[in-house]
């Protein structure tokens, strides 16, 4: 007999189930910690307008998923008005349309947007950039070829032309070509669209991004508006205020000229955006992305089953360890509890109980059992048949304790019922039998120790920590099982035979 | 703490996660343990291979029988009523004699008819056996143990615990009943536990609970220095306990009749660690040397010899 075997097949397990729960943790993005807030912002674009008595044709532009961004979930309220989404280039459009409406309607288009840790560029990875020249003509042509024509030989690379431009048109008295280009007091979005133009003159293709800057809580949030321009086969994004390429706190919403909203038969549209962080759970955010991202690891994964199913399993994943803390109390340590599994399931039901009120009933009914199976001892009843009537007055015993909780107010005590009756009918069997056999101490010995096993079980598989990480990585169950098949070879003394061996240790 | 456990790992002394993991499982073929845990099947075994045995007075099998167990033991003045598949001595009713129509237990108590047949019928539901599984309640000869132990032994029957490796007998105490055990001769129920020297059948110093004691609680005899009677014929046995049952790891316990000689009480597949207190002595040193000498050990006179050549007590030598 040689563990060999066991060598072999624990790394592996350990390795598969580690390797698994890297790959989750590190590139799906699931979270190791419960709770842990991360970047998640709910935005809300209110669209208001006054249909004017024809057929209605809304296009808004809605956001996408691109880099470190992704699009959590999407929601559009618009009643009577058919939907369609479609996304005939860079941009994805929402449709509403319906037959005929009149006056003042209100449509909303909803997101939340979670933002990882990615430092990937903002820029979208579209190919193929058409260059498109400023299609400026007459003077505004001519004042555009000038402004490239002069900022060229001072440029370094295209980035810098670009800084020089945009440093040109945002120049507080503009010069005279941009103020030919802007006109009188132009927008940001102005320039930006002024800048692309030129751009195209200067062949560099640009693009306007029209989007958010993620700030805390807006109620009124304003479209900000940057550009991108091509450089070494990529999108780089620039930003107006800091020269930046990297725009980390801008969330792109959509490119090109179009406004955010374009529409037919209605006047007076109007669109208000509200931006709030909101603090959630990961989770969602890392499940949802996984699916956009179409990883079958999350299809195939508890995440698929029922809510209710979901919850039963948040509960069995921490039983293993559990098991594995229970393993090496007993194997490594050397307490003696009442049945091999009895305090697992304990502590199970300690979950529902809370630990001092679970810690008083069971005291109460092991107690009370004992009373009764201690007088049952002078029937001399057959075994099956006592145990029976153990069961049965365990169970009378609760339904007493649940009335009477439910009487005086303690609404806990209704979970007394969660306790595996059974098992707690075969401690208070066995408990009997050891008090018999072996005097009241050693019963109790053994009841208080298996019920300080329960309760430190309880400790381990309450914690939250705990609970969250084997619910969302639960292949680390298999690292758990690799130490349990390892313990399984475990041949060194137990804590408690250090004691009982200690003559031995001795003098010789 | 970690001094304290290297200490024990050099005096060689078996942890229960070391019996288990590197002796008991790979040496113990689990099909052979029901020949040692239905003590009938034992029982069998030992008087196939020419080896006497406690007679069998009855066997009660199902309930239904157990109206009959005042009948059957009509005969007998004093017997021993216990489980077939128990453990640990527990379940086992010692009764020396009869008084006024009721039973006379080796610890003193007084039992009625009513009590001990209620005791049988807790036998068959499985209640001492160890997977709790019903079980087979066994009646048989009570040994009227050796002079020798008469000094030494308060009430119940005191027996010889011999671990028996591959065949070499390894380890051997006596066990001795004391008032706190209640007649029975199991360690942890507070009977002596003395440690033998293999090579001559002398007791040791022995332990009681935790403590080394020199004389028995109750009698205050000295418990060392005794002579085992039949030490020879007791080896014997045990060496060749291991082709009855083929179990590498186990212990045997037998006891001395004053009138019948060595009898064979009962196998164990799980023998406790507590012979190694008794023998202040580990048992990791032996089974290594055992196994170190596996192939010179074919017959029962060299592993015999073997276990008298190497096993004598360090405790002597001193």
């Amino acid at each position: 007999m040689n563990n060999r075997h066991l060598y072999i097949l624990c790394p592996i397990l350990a390795l598969v189930g580690v390797a698994v729960t890297s790959y989750r943790l590190f590139v799906l993005g699931f979270p190791a910690l419960p709770d842990q807030t991360s970047e998640t912002w709910r935005i809300e674009a209110r669209v208001q307008f006054e249909a004017l008595d024809k057929p209605v044709k809304v296009q808004i532009r809605t956001l996408q998923s691109e880099g470190p961004y992704s699009v959590v979930t999407e929601n559009y309220v618009a009643p009577g008005f058919g939907l369609t989404t479609s996304k005939p280039s860079m941009n994805r459009i929402a449709t509403f349309t319906v037959g005929k409406a009149v006056g003042p309607e209100t449509f909303y288009y909803s997101a939340v947007i979670h933002r990882t840790n990615e430092s990937g560029a903002t820029a979208s990875k579209d190919e193929n950039p058409a260059l498109q020249r400023s299609r400026y003509n007459g003077v505004r042509a001519i004042a555009s070829q000038a402004i490239v024509r002069r900022l060229t030989p001072q440029a370094a690379d295209s980035n810098s032309l670009v800084g020089l431009l945009i440093r040109e048109l945002l120049a507080p008295p503009p010069g005279r070509e941009a103020a030919t280009l802007l006109g009188p007091e132009p927008s940001r979005r102005k320039i930006v669209e002024t800048a692309v133009r030129v751009l195209g003159d200067a062949n560099i293709p640009a693009r306007a991004i029209h989007g958010l800057k993620l700030e805390p809580d807006r109620r009124n949030a304003q479209f900000a508006h940057w550009l991108e321009f091509w450089r070494d086969g990529e999108w780089v994004p620039f930003d107006l205020d800091t020269g930046a390429n990297q725009t980390p706190e801008n969330l792109p919403w959509w490119r090109g000229n179009r406004p955010f909203l374009s529409a037919d038969g209605i006047a007076n549209p109007e669109t208000t955006i509200t931006l709030r962080r909101v603090y959630a759970f990961t989770l969602r955010n890392a499940l949802e992305r996984a699916k956009t991202m179409g990883n079958r690891l999350v299809e195939f994964s508890l995440f698929g089953l029922p809510l209710q199913t979901q919850e039963v399993y948040r509960i069995l994943l921490v039983v293993p360890l559990g098991i594995l803390f229970l393993v090496v109390l007993r194997n490594v340590i050397g307490v003696k509890t009442f049945g091999t599994f009895m305090p697992v399931l304990i502590a199970m039901a300690f979950r529902e109980t809370q630990l001092v009120g679970g810690v008083i009933m069971f005291t109460f009914v092991v107690g009370i059992g004992l009373l009764v199976r201690l007088y049952l001892e002078q029937l001399k009843l057959l075994l099956v048949p006592r145990l029976a009537s153990v069961v049965m007055v365990v169970i009378i015993m609760m339904v007493l304790i649940s009335i009477l909780s439910h009487k005086l107010g303690f609404d806990r005590g209704l979970s007394v019922a969660l306790f595996p009756i059974v098992i707690l009918s075969m401690t208070i069997e066995r408990m009997t039998v050891v008090w018999d056999e072996r005097g009241p101490k050693e019963a109790l010995q053994q009841g208080f120790g298996s019920l300080a096993v329960a309760v430190a079980c309880y400790l381990v598989m309450n914690l939250t920590v705990v609970q969250h990480f084997l619910f969302v990585f639960p292949e680390s169950l298999l690292v758990v099982l690799a130490f349990c098949l390892l313990l399984g070879r475990y041949s060194g003394y137990r804590l408690v035979e250090i004691g009982r061996f200690k003559v031995l240790a001795g003098d010789r | 703490m970690f001094a304290l456990a290297r200490k024990l790992k050099a005096a060689g002394v078996l942890g229960i996660n070391h019996r288990n993991a590197i002796y008991l499982l790979p040496y113990n073929d689990r099909r052979n343990y029901p020949l040692v845990d239905d003590k009938v099947l034992t029982k069998d075994l030992a008087r196939k291979a020419g080896v006497a045995v406690p007679d069998l007075y009855g066997l009660v099998e199902i309930q239904a029988q157990v109206a009959s167990v005042p009948s059957i033991l009509k005969p007998y003045q004093d017997f021993v009523a216990k489980p077939a598949q128990g453990s640990q001595g527990e379940g086992i009713i010692v009764v020396i004699g009869r008084s006024a129509g009721m039973y006379r237990l080796a610890n003193g108590t007084l039992m009625s008819d009513h009590e001990l047949t209620f005791h049988v019928s807790n036998i068959l539901s499985g209640i001492y056996s160890l997977g709790g599984q019903n079980d087979k309640a066994i009646i048989e000869y009570r040994v009227k143990f050796d002079t020798v132990f008469e000094k030494i032994a308060y009430r119940g029957v005191p027996d010889v615990r011999i671990i028996v490796f591959l065949g070499v007998p390894v380890m051997a105490m006596v066990r001795l009943p004391t008032r706190m055990s209640g007649g029975k001769a199991n360690l942890h129920q507070g009977a002596i536990g003395a440690g033998i020297d293999i090579p001559t059948g002398q007791t040791l110093t022995a332990v009681w609970k935790n403590a080394v004691v020199t004389e028995h609680p109750d009698t205050l005899n000295p418990v060392s220095g005794v002579q085992i009677p039949n030490w020879d014929k007791l080896l014997d046995i045990a060496a060749r306990s291991y082709e009855m049952t083929n179990l590498g790891y186990q212990g045997i316990d037998l006891v001395l009749d004053a009138e019948l000689g060595p009898l064979i009480l009962e196998l164990n597949a799980r023998p406790g660690l507590n012979i190694q207190i008794a023998n202040r002595e580990g048992l990791a040193h032996r089974l290594e040397a055992v196994v170190a000498n596996r192939d010179a050990l074919k017959d029962v006179e060299a592993r015999i010899a073997f276990a008298k050549e190497k096993f004598g007590s360090t405790l002597l030598a001193a």
